[in-house]
């Protein structure tokens, strides 16, 4: 379903260039949970960014769902990201002046989802994500568990094909942390979708179906 | 997504929860349309009074006949009366004539040929027969009689040039919409031939002429009478008064322009208060052109908004500026009477449409930063270095265009206003970086031992420089606007005084009231008599034609005064007073010279009763009188072409040891014993009087400046409360670790006066580059005045200290209110 190959990203900071990545490869079944451990700055979040089509590595390919994403240049980037991709982000980034059903709905309203049909779906996923009275509230009254699960029912609300979570428990206690996790394995698993998480945590890892570790820009299998 | 509501809604919502922005954002956005509206309308009502004194003037008459030089003989009328198939003709002779201490008009016409809708028909045909044949018999408008005391019935005396007559009212009339000779006694034409003593003569005949009609009789006509177009005279208003007009319009733009830096500062925060939610946008799949074009959406809505409400304030601002508007244009063109303030429909279009776009132009960086969002890429500054240096390159370019487009356009007044806005946005172009080198240079300078305090308030100013820095450059453009306009009113305000001094070389002037009011040759000999008088220099003004057109030429005698008058800017210097001696050539003024481009050598043609005559220009000099054109004729030369002798003024050099005040007084009584009323006054009176004058020329300009600080002032509030505001959790810290509100206050406030100090630091550059622009280019292309520039170090120190005051008196509401606001809310606040 995803597969990254011979990937390279450089950067310039302080004015010199370093180098992230070089010749880094991935690869993604679909309906399969990945997790991805990585100490601080060894480029867990670039990587995702770079899946997520939101950077472009300097060399490599990145195919998702048979397509070359690296190769799109905007709109393309974004279109492909607004139909087949789900975000979750550790600091949950919900736009702040939309309700809670506004911000989930959000993905379908940019596809063209019918009025209906739309509704449903928010419905649903607000039920799912344990939210469905709480629809008409603003993001700011709700407690940050409350908001990672609306960004997690907007990241799932149009069934893309990946779901990129960096760091979604990171921000959590434990039990919310557990929740929302449940939350993200289960879509992966029943709805057919894969999912990149990206974690500091080996016990929230080990609840994917396979664990990887990005170190010295290479990734291996744990 | 042009079908998705939700980021509308989340737009809306922004500026329902920030609405202080918004309205301070509106506000300045209609002050800026409300400057273009005011002037336009005072303008345009400007324009439709004239049209208003024109009709009274001419009434239903379409053209008149003048003599080209003097009067027009009466026997000219008669033969178009007797012509095959005659038009409706008026013939009219004015006289001026003092009743007590009142100086009126006298018209004279003839009762039988006066059109429909001609004055007073009532009183005409009732009195018809006694005003034909009884002596001294007139019609009173009823305002005259109220004011003079005239009754029917009761005869009264009068003088015309210095002579007494007896005067008969016969009825008073009333104003009304067939009023159209104005303010003024009617007589038979006959009588007021006999009482000014002009029998044979006309001074025009009024004229209804059916289209094809004029040119017929144009051919017809003899070479010392022609046929003028009333509707030409518009044409003349429109040229005499259009730098004028242009000049008003450019304030105008400019403070549109201050306004659009406002638009664009409260876009560009707009922006980057909304970093996160575009962020989400683009990540969740919004694309950059529909981010790009939903700001620019919102930008036309906040543009139709603001220009709607401006629309509504400069129609009241109008109605002020109309007043100042038409005592500049009665000042230094014609007197009119403002009417009702009138705008025409287009005018209004053309301000909103002008808003929308000045409004849609600042919003386009802004939205271009917020479409090249990256998702999720939420801590970035505002602008990339790379992007920093690109728009300060884009700064210089403009900059270098400048003087490229002044080299290449000869004199075209356009291309100055246009070299004026490139600089303008060039330099804000390159203000952020300038902003940012003047505030390293002050922190490296920063004492090291001055503890936190200095060092907490100057980087915070950086540290909120990307945020600041267009409401920053708004100030220093409107501060600069300030320098600019204040260097070139007080250079221009010193040339006239010293082309005053240079000018006024007599002691005393003598002169009588009213436009035409002329002196007998002989008192010209008559005041040289006088004890104590020196020397005398008579000048006679009138208007000539020259190369066609009428222009007022200052006709004067060869002597010292007359000789030293003059500041010869293209010609030897002593052209006047060879001219003058020599008796031939013409000297013109500089406006002339740079409108007709003649210099020395160059010839033009005047038009004389019999011939015209080419004349030799011997030098241009500096007036600043007209901006339309003048010119200088020796006596001698006119004295061969024109039987005219009579004199406009008298120029008298006292003795050392004469008493001006006593001379005055015995000029005063020698004219009351002809029955004059004379004008004496002295060189120092009559420059005050003057210079008084330009002040009030000038107090639109002030006014419009004024408005323009507004406008900049509502930009660098709404941006520093925002920007305040946005802190609060900053501010909470620092409170928290133990700063007093006071403190707080003081820290604020310093921030926002070093903020304002560094806008005022670099307005001054702008400012002076603004002075050169509008003094060497503008105003030499629009008026064609050549002006000495003069640096007063008080208007540089005022503009720093109006930047300072305008930052910390902006920062002070927000600044009390963090003070005062909640440690706990503010600490945890989401």
């Amino acid at each position: 379903m995803l597969t990254a190959k011979g990937l390279t990203y450089r950067f310039r900071e302080g004015g010199a260039d370093h180098e992230l990545f070089a010749g880094l490869d991935l690869e993604l079944a679909a309906g399969e949970c990945v997790a991805l451990l990585g100490a601080s700055g060894s480029g867990k979040s670039t990587l995702l960014n770079l899946l997520g089509t939101i950077d472009s590595p300097q060399a490599g390919a990145i195919h998702i769902g048979g397509r070359d994403i690296s190769r799109l240049v905007e709109p393309e980037r974004t279109l492909f990201r607004r139909q087949h991709l789900g975000f979750v982000y550790q600091r949950f980034l919900l736009v702040p002046t939309l309700t809670v059903a506004e911000n989930v709905r959000l993905p379908l309203d940019l596809l063209g989802v019918p009025g209906n049909d739309a509704d449903a779906r928010v419905a649903h996923w607000l039920d799912a994500v344990g939210l469905g009275s709480r629809g008409e509230s603003f993001p700011d009254r709700l407690s940050g568990g409350e908001q990672q699960r609306v960004a997690i029912a907007r990241a799932l609300v149009h069934a893309p094909e990946l779901v990129l979570a960096d760091e979604p428990t990171g921000s959590l206690d434990a039990e919310t942390g557990e929740r929302v996790l449940d939350l993200l394995l289960a879509r992966a698993r029943e709805g057919g979708g894969a999912l990149l998480l990206v974690t500091h945590s080996e016990a929230v890892a080990h609840r994917a179906d396979r664990v990887l570790r990005l170190e010295g820009g290479r990734v291996t299998s744990l | 997504m042009s079908g998705s509501r939700l980021p509308v809604a989340a737009s809306t919502r922004f500026y329902r929860q920030h609405p202080l922005q918004l309205l301070l954002a509106l506000l300045g956005i209609s002050l800026g349309a409300a400057v273009i509206v005011a002037v336009a309308l005072a303008t345009r009502t400007a324009a439709l009074s004239f049209d208003r004194s024109l009709e009274a003037l001419a009434g239903p008459m379409t053209h008149e006949l003048r003599a080209r030089d003097g009067a027009l003989q009466e026997d000219l009328y008669r033969r178009l009366r007797l012509s095959g198939n005659p038009p409706p003709a008026l013939p009219m002779l004015e006289a001026q004539l003092r009743i007590g201490d009142r100086q009126l008009t006298l018209v004279g016409i003839d009762p039988l040929a006066l059109p429909p809708g001609g004055p007073a028909p009532g009183a005409v045909s009732s009195e018809l027969p006694r005003l034909l044949t009884e002596p001294g018999a007139v019609l009173v408008p009823e305002t005259i009689a109220a004011e003079t005391g005239l009754r029917p019935g009761r005869p009264a005396r009068g003088t015309i040039r210095e002579r007494g007559m007896a005067l008969l009212p016969l009825a008073l009339f009333p104003a009304g919409p067939g009023d159209w000779l104005g303010d003024a006694l009617l007589a038979d034409i006959a009588t007021v031939q006999e009482l000014a003593g002009r029998e044979g003569e006309l001074d025009r005949i009024q004229l209804r002429l059916a289209p094809g009609e004029a040119e017929v009789l144009r051919r017809a006509l003899s070479p010392t009478v022609e046929l003028r177009r009333h509707a030409d005279r518009r044409d003349t208003f429109d040229a005499m008064t259009g730098a004028f007009r242009t000049n008003l319009t450019a304030m105008s733009l400019l403070a549109m322009l201050v306004g659009a830096f406002l638009v664009y500062n409260t876009m560009a925060f707009a922006v980057v208060q909304r970093r996160a939610t575009f962020a989400v946008l683009r990540m969740v799949g919004t694309t950059p052109r529909q981010l790009f074009h939903r700001l620019l959406l919102e930008a036309a809505a906040l543009g139709l908004v603001g220009g709607l409400l401006g629309i509504a304030l400069g129609l009241v601002l109008g109605q002020g500026l109309l007043t100042l508007v038409a005592r500049t244009v009665s000042d230094l063109y014609v007197a009119i009477e403002p009417t009702r303030p009138a705008i025409a429909p287009s005018q209004l279009l053309t301000a909103l449409a002008v808003t929308l776009g000045a409004v849609l132009a600042a919003t386009l960086m802004p939205a271009r930063e917020a479409a090249r969002t990256a998702p999720v890429a939420l801590e970035k500054s505002s602008a990339a270095p790379g992007r920093r240096r690109l728009q300060a390159a884009a700064g210089l370019v403009l900059l270098a265009a400048c003087p490229l487009l002044l080299a290449v356009s000869g004199s075209s007044l356009l291309a100055g206003f246009t070299a004026l806005f490139l600089l303008i946005t060039g330099y804000a172009l390159l203000c952020p970086a300038l902003l940012r080198g003047l505030l390293a240079g002050l922190l490296r300078v920063l004492p090291r031992r001055g503890g936190v305090g200095p060092a907490l308030a100057l980087r915070g100013v950086e540290s909120a420089l990307p945020r600041t820095a267009p409401a920053l450059t708004a100030l220093a453009v409107a501060v600069a606007a300030t320098v600019g306009v204040a260097i070139m009113i007080d250079s221009f305000r010193g040339s006239v005084a010293s082309w005053l001094e240079r000018t006024l070389q007599g002691d005393l002037y003598v002169y009588l009231e009213g436009e035409g009011e002329r002196l007998a040759p002989d008192w010209e000999a008559r005041l040289a008599a006088l004890p104590g008088v020196e020397t005398v220099a008579a000048a006679r003004q009138r208007t000539l034609r020259i190369d066609g057109e009428p222009l007022r030429v200052l006709v004067l005698g060869a002597n010292a005064v007359a000789s030293r008058s003059f500041a010869i800017v293209t010609g030897p210097a002593t052209a006047a007073g060879d001219m003058l001696a020599a008796g031939d050539g013409i000297l013109v003024s500089e406006p002339l010279a740079r409108r007709r481009g003649l210099t020395v050598g160059s010839t033009i043609e005047l038009a004389t009763p019999a011939a015209p005559l080419t004349l030799s220009v011997r030098g241009v000099y500096r007036d600043y009188a007209s901006s339309y054109g003048a010119a200088v004729l020796p006596r001698a030369l006119y004295e061969r072409h024109w039987p005219d002798r009579e004199l406009s003024s008298i120029a008298l050099t006292l003795a050392a040891d004469a008493d001006p005040q006593a001379l005055r007084r015995q000029l005063l009584a020698l004219g009351a014993a002809r029955g004059l009323e004379l004008n004496v006054n002295s060189n120092r009176a009559i420059r005050d009087h003057s210079l008084a004058i330009f002040d009030r020329t000038f107090v639109i300009t002030e006014v419009l400046r004024a408005l323009v600080i507004v406008v900049a002032f509502v930009g660098i509030l709404s941006a520093l409360m925002a920007l305040f505001l946005e802190r609060s959790r900053e501010f909470a810290v620092l409170r928290a670790t133990g700063m007093t509100p006071r403190q707080l206050l003081g820290l604020v406030l310093t921030q926002a006066g070093a903020s304002g100090l560094l806008a005022g630091l670099l307005a001054l550059p702008l400012g002076g580059l603004l002075s050169i622009l509008l003094i060497d280019v503008i105003n030499r292309r629009s008026f064609g005045w050549s002006l000495a520039t003069r640096v007063d170090p008080a208007i540089v120190l005022h503009s720093l200290l109006l930047a300072v005051a305008a930052a910390a008196l902006a920062a002070l509401w927000p600044a009390r209110r963090l003070a005062g606001s909640d440690l706990r809310d503010a600490l945890y606040a989401p």
